[in-house]
């Protein structure tokens, strides 16, 4: 991605740490009647993604990719209270939480919120939970699906393991997984493993949570 | 043609073994006194032991009675088969993927009953407004089922002498449909009562994770190791007619270069009609397009029983995709319906009847589906053409329309 023609408005905003103007941008999108999706898609998750590319050159400090990070987290945290008002209206419950060593867990917290305003009870465990741990809280909570994210792909393994000790414990628990760090490995982990779903992004998980039929990709 | 080998004294042992089983016979001793055979059993095995049922006599619902119990026991003998699995990129591929991502739903709506368990009879207004949704989408899992039946059981037939078996696999994609119908028809319903639904469920989820099995453990090793690597690229190319239920619809593999004027391979799949003298690109072109814009689902089976030729008509209802051109007539139905089409194509060719038609309802649209005989000049014989139209909103017409109205 070029980020010198990069037209995301929140971008110099977190990385100057203007916290302020990013609730300013994100009151102003709700205004405007953008959805959460458009929100957490299109502007939040590309700038994030773009903080941490920054990261990665070296061209930003731990410190700033942090700062970044914090003000995302306010963000979400504000457009929680404006958007979520259908939380635990039906029986299904979901457990979101990044896998164990992963420290990032903004993608997993828009995922949970995403299942919130579709009516679910979601617990989420936020980043890096061991996996015994997990393993006590879904026996404890019994959810409906369990959500596993995976930012950086050096995570992989112990995604895995996750998966098969869930398995181990209840057998056909349905475990969603997704992140930046499956992009490519996504598909095969899938395959590998029964009743494991991966979602690439928020509008799959959208349309899983509307039950969409995926008719309408038929091309005439 | 690929011919499948198999070891025929392991055959006739697994015959005896599911003759057994099919008899009612205890499953842990016929698993011991069979053993031998049931040891290193592989997915062509079960394919020439329904091939040989089937030549025995036995029927397809007979077949299907057992089916699943049979292969629950032979589950673990099978799984072990070392195949090769398909790459991404690949008709099987997202075959497989789907059935990931339909086990995915079925889990959920399982974790759900598990959740009211205790109270079904108490919520069973709610447990049903809850689950409906869920039972809607399993519907739209018959994509899959249609690729199978348009696109893999085709090629399938190409390269396997012993298909025959895949009669019975199409007949419990029917059994799916009904059932699913069925079970959205009880969560619809305030008088169903938990029992009947339960019940249905049930007997839809063990349809379901049976047909998954059937596929992976049987069909798919066999079709990876039997259809050749070319045949596979045009069965990719030709799912991308159909939609990816559960799934993201993949990239789609680009065209092979061409000219405006040559003729879409499509179309020359599909238009393989005898014509006296030569034909210009031009004028299948103009045909093909002619008898696309018609608001009519067209099919043409030759004198010789093999689909020629089907147009693509706007909101085809019927699936057709060109892995069908050239395949026996019979092979495109479900058993459960072979013997109204030999009836039709008989009756056709001895001269007795030149027509028949049905009608039904398809999502909410009332088909009119006629077949008329097609012959020569002087009266021979040629074949039969299908012709269904969606014929809902013609039958509500009433008085006249003289004057040009678009609004």
């Amino acid at each position: 991605m070029n980020r010198q023609s990069s037209n995301n408005e929140l971008l110099p905003i977190l990385l100057n740490g203007d916290r302020n103007r990013g609730l300013e941008v994100v009151n102003r999108l709700l205004e405007e009647g953008k959805d959460v999706i458009t929100i957490y898609e299109g502007v939040i998750k590309p700038a994030m993604y773009e903080v941490g590319e920054l990261w990665e050159e070296g061209k930003i400090s731990v410190a700033s990719e942090h700062l970044a990070s914090a003000i995302v987290e306010t963000l979400l945290g504000h457009l929680y209270y404006r958007i979520i008002k259908n939380s635990g209206t039906n029986k299904m419950v979901v457990v979101v939480t990044s896998v164990e060593d992963e420290v990032h867990q903004i993608g997993a917290k828009m995922v949970s919120d995403m299942f919130e305003i579709h009516g679910w009870t979601s617990h989420f465990l936020g980043a890096n939970t061991p996996i015994d741990e997990l393993l006590d809280f879904v026996t404890k909570v019994n959810p409906t699906i369990i959500g596993l994210s995976m930012s950086i792909d050096l995570h992989t393994r112990n995604l895995e393991k996750t998966i098969l000790k869930i398995r181990e414990r209840i057998p056909e628990m349905p475990i969603l997984i997704g992140g930046q760090g499956l992009h490519e490995e996504g598909k095969e982990i899938m395959l590998k493993h029964n009743g494991v779903l991966y979602l690439k992004d928020l509008q799959a998980l959208e349309k899983f949570l509307n039950q969409a039929h995926y008719e309408k990709d038929r091309p005439n | 043609m690929n011919i499948i080998k198999s070891d025929r004294n392991k055959i006739e042992q697994l015959i005896a073994f599911s003759t057994g089983m099919m008899s009612g016979g205890d499953g842990k001793e016929l698993i011991e006194k069979h053993k031998e055979a049931l040891n290193g059993i592989t997915p062509y095995d079960m394919l020439y032991l329904e091939e040989y049922q089937m030549q025995m006599g036995i029927t397809v619902p007979e077949i299907k009675r057992d089916i699943n119990k049979i292969l629950n026991v032979l589950y673990e003998y099978l799984k072990a088969y070392d195949w090769e699995r398909p790459e991404e990129g690949t008709f099987l591929y997202y075959l497989m993927l789907e059935n990931r991502a339909f086990e995915f739903r079925l889990n959920t709506m399982k974790k759900i009953l598990k959740a009211y368990k205790g109270r079904e009879l108490d919520e069973l207004g709610s447990l049903k407004a809850e689950l409906l949704p869920h039972l809607e989408s399993f519907a739209g899992f018959e994509p899959h089922y249609v690729k199978k039946e348009n696109i893999l059981f085709p090629y399938l037939e190409k390269h396997w002498k012993e298909y025959k078996p895949l009669r019975v696999m199409w007949s419990l994609h029917d059994d799916l449909r009904r059932m699913i119908k069925e079970l959205i028809g009880l969560a619809k319903s305030e008088q169903s009562e938990w029992m009947t639904l339960n019940r249905a469920i049930g007997n839809y989820y063990f349809g379901a994770f049976g047909m998954i099995q059937k596929e992976e453990i049987i069909v798919y090793p066999i079709a990876a190791g039997t259809i050749p690597k070319e045949d596979w690229a045009e069965m990719h190319r030709q799912s991308f007619e159909y939609p990816f239920p559960f799934i993201d619809r993949p990239t789609q593999p680009a065209e092979e270069s061409g000219s405006d004027t040559n003729i879409d391979i499509h179309y020359s799949n599909r238009l393989e009609i005898e014509l006296n003298g030569p034909v210009s690109d031009q004028f299948l072109q103009r045909a093909t397009m002619i008898f696309d814009s018609l608001p009519l689902d067209i099919t043409y089976v030759d004198e010789n029983d093999k689909v020629r030729y089907f147009n693509r008509a706007k909101d085809r209802f019927f699936p057709r995709s060109p892995a069908v051109i050239g395949r026996d007539v019979r092979n495109c139905h479900p058993p459960e319906s072979l013997h109204v089409v030999e009836e039709i194509v008989n009756k056709f060719r001895s001269g007795e009847r030149d027509e028949a038609e049905f009608w039904i309802t398809l999502r909410g649209k009332f088909i009119h589906i006629r077949y008329f005989a097609v012959r020569s000049e002087k009266g021979k014989y040629k074949g039969v053409l299908e012709v269904s139209q969606d014929v809902t909103e013609i039958r509500k017409l009433q008085g006249q329309r003289r004057l040009l109205d678009w609004e």
